[in-house]
């Protein structure tokens, strides 16, 4: 096997060895991720400053990706998933550990592309399907979520500061949003030359979803590799015992083992959906079952989905 | 591969996105095995692939180059798969079954062992287009064009694939590093 062609021929034949069909649960699997998961598309991201320049699109850009690629993360790992008071704002100026409590919970507003039209567009790049429709909106920790319920089913994150009538959203990527609002127990309204999508129409506060209340759940590191992972979830801050609290639009997770890490996210739940936005931008969606006393995640990252949760509190 | 299969995938269809999975993921995934050597290691970069493929899908220009452009993405998922450290890495090796058709004289069971050995002291560039050329069947030219790399650099890796195959084969040789053709 000393010439060329000899050796051409062999390693032909010896590369026609080995499996030549994808195995079932590796297609299943990403198919079941693909469920859940956005793709990236330019400039569809509801929250656009009027008349960007140039370094700012590109930073919303980024960001889209930056939510959509989060799919493939895992939620739980110790330098994404910073603790209540570990996280800062892009400039550095410090973060409210709570919001006012009124503005905390989520919301909802529908409006057509019409009424959009009517609450005024900064340019033609504004009328965008993934602008207008059938929303949700979680203010919980710092972090504000919207979600897209129809249409496209777009997510949009950030941080946000709420301050003298003002309400301010950062991106990961750096673009700061403005707008001034009023809070009702029952209604929030968004005025001013913010991007469209939360000015168009009133928002009006959601009732507590029949999941809100503190969970529990415990399993091994072998029960959690069962249960299917992505490169990556293999860490200890992904297995062990946890609690699960949702409330008012927000989700707190609480490793009581191991590393013993807490992650904060806003969280919207809508049907059988589960979307939660961690302090990093990450946006993850898993469906769920639940009943009085169980919930159960399918899909999204490992952690959720092991075992059922069982509710240890209101 | 269908045109209107891809356009809807591209607009956000995932049942027709399903349809191109199941008819490119044995491609794929052969492709992933035969780059890694590593059963568990390609079914990880498979689903990298198809997933990123998922979100990447409504900036492909062009859905006729629809597998060529997921092939592209495949083979840097493997890139990454295998600089990702993994505890749990499979040792199980999938061994053949059947004898394989066309299998020469020279294909000895000791010459496959030398073959696996050799193989994996390539780089897994080297890999990438030693496989996509022998095994897929591309022109280097169409491998150049798939992988985004010249076409001078293709014939370069390939040479150079061979080359150490070739000295692994005589010896229990380092690795050859990529050098400039002469």
């Amino acid at each position: 096997m000393t010439d060329d062609r000899s050796l051409e021929r062999a390693a032909r034949s010896w590369l026609e060895e080995g499996p030549s069909q994808a195995p079932d649960r590796a297609v299943e699997a990403a198919l079941l991720r693909v469920e859940t998961t956005s793709q990236e598309r330019d400039l569809r991201i509801p929250w656009r400053l009027p008349k960007m320049n140039p370094m700012m699109r590109l930073g919303t850009i980024a960001f889209v990706a930056v939510v959509a690629i989060g799919g493939t993360l895992y939620v739980f790992r110790p330098a994404q998933f910073g603790g209540p008071s570990t996280t800062a704002s892009p400039t550095g100026s410090p973060l409210p550990s709570t919001a006012p409590a009124s503005l905390e919970g989520t919301w909802e507003t529908t409006f057509t592309r019409q009424e959009m039209l009517a609450a005024g567009i900064a340019d033609a790049a504004e009328d965008d399907p993934s602008n207008y429709g059938h929303f949700k909106l979680a203010i919980s920790a710092g972090l504000v979520l919207t979600v897209h319920l129809d249409g496209p089913q777009d997510t949009s994150a950030g941080r946000y500061v709420a301050r003298g009538g003002t309400f301010t959203s950062t991106t990961l990527a750096g673009e700061t949003f403005s707008w001034s609002y009023a809070v009702s127990s029952t209604t929030l309204t968004f005025a001013g030359n913010g991007p469209v999508t939360l000015r168009a129409k009133p928002w009006t506060r959601v009732a507590p979803a029949s999941i809100e209340g503190t969970w529990e759940t415990s399993f091994t590191r072998d029960e959690m590799l069962a249960a299917g992972i992505v490169p990556g979830e293999d860490d200890a801050s992904n297995y062990g015992h946890f609690t699960l609290a949702i409330h008012d639009g927000g989700s707190v997770l609480t490793q009581l083992d191991g590393p013993k890490l807490t992650g904060r996210a806003a969280c919207v739940v809508h049907g059988s959906s589960f979307t939660s936005a961690s302090t990093n931008g990450e946006v993850f969606t898993w469906s769920f079952t639940a009943t009085d006393t169980t919930l159960t995640f399918q899909g999204g990252p490992v952690t959720l989905r092991v075992k059922p949760w069982t509710r240890i509190g209101p | 591969m269908d045109r209107d299969l891809v356009e809807r995938a591209r607009h956000g269809d995932r049942e027709a996105f399903a349809v191109l999975v199941h008819q490119v993921s044995d491609s794929l995934y052969s492709v992933a095995y035969r780059i890694l050597r590593d059963t568990g290691l390609a079914e990880d970069a498979l689903q990298n692939a198809l997933i990123l493929a998922w979100r990447r899908l409504p900036k492909l220009r062009d859905p006729d180059r629809f597998e060529a452009w997921i092939h592209r993405i495949l083979v840097h998922a493997c890139y990454d798969e295998s600089q990702r450290a993994r505890s749990w890495r499979s040792t199980v090796r999938v061994l053949p079954v059947d004898e394989p058709s066309g299998f020469d004289e020279h294909a000895r069971v000791a010459d496959r062992d030398e073959l696996e050995g050799a193989f994996r002291k390539l780089t897994l560039e080297q890999r990438a287009v030693f496989v996509l050329h022998h095994y897929v069947g591309l022109p280097l030219v169409e491998v150049a064009e798939l992988l985004e790399i010249p076409a001078g650099t293709a014939r370069s890796r390939l040479h150079y694939a061979l080359a150490g195959l070739r000295v692994a084969l005589l010896r229990d040789a380092p690795p050859v590093q990529e050098g400039r053709l002469a």
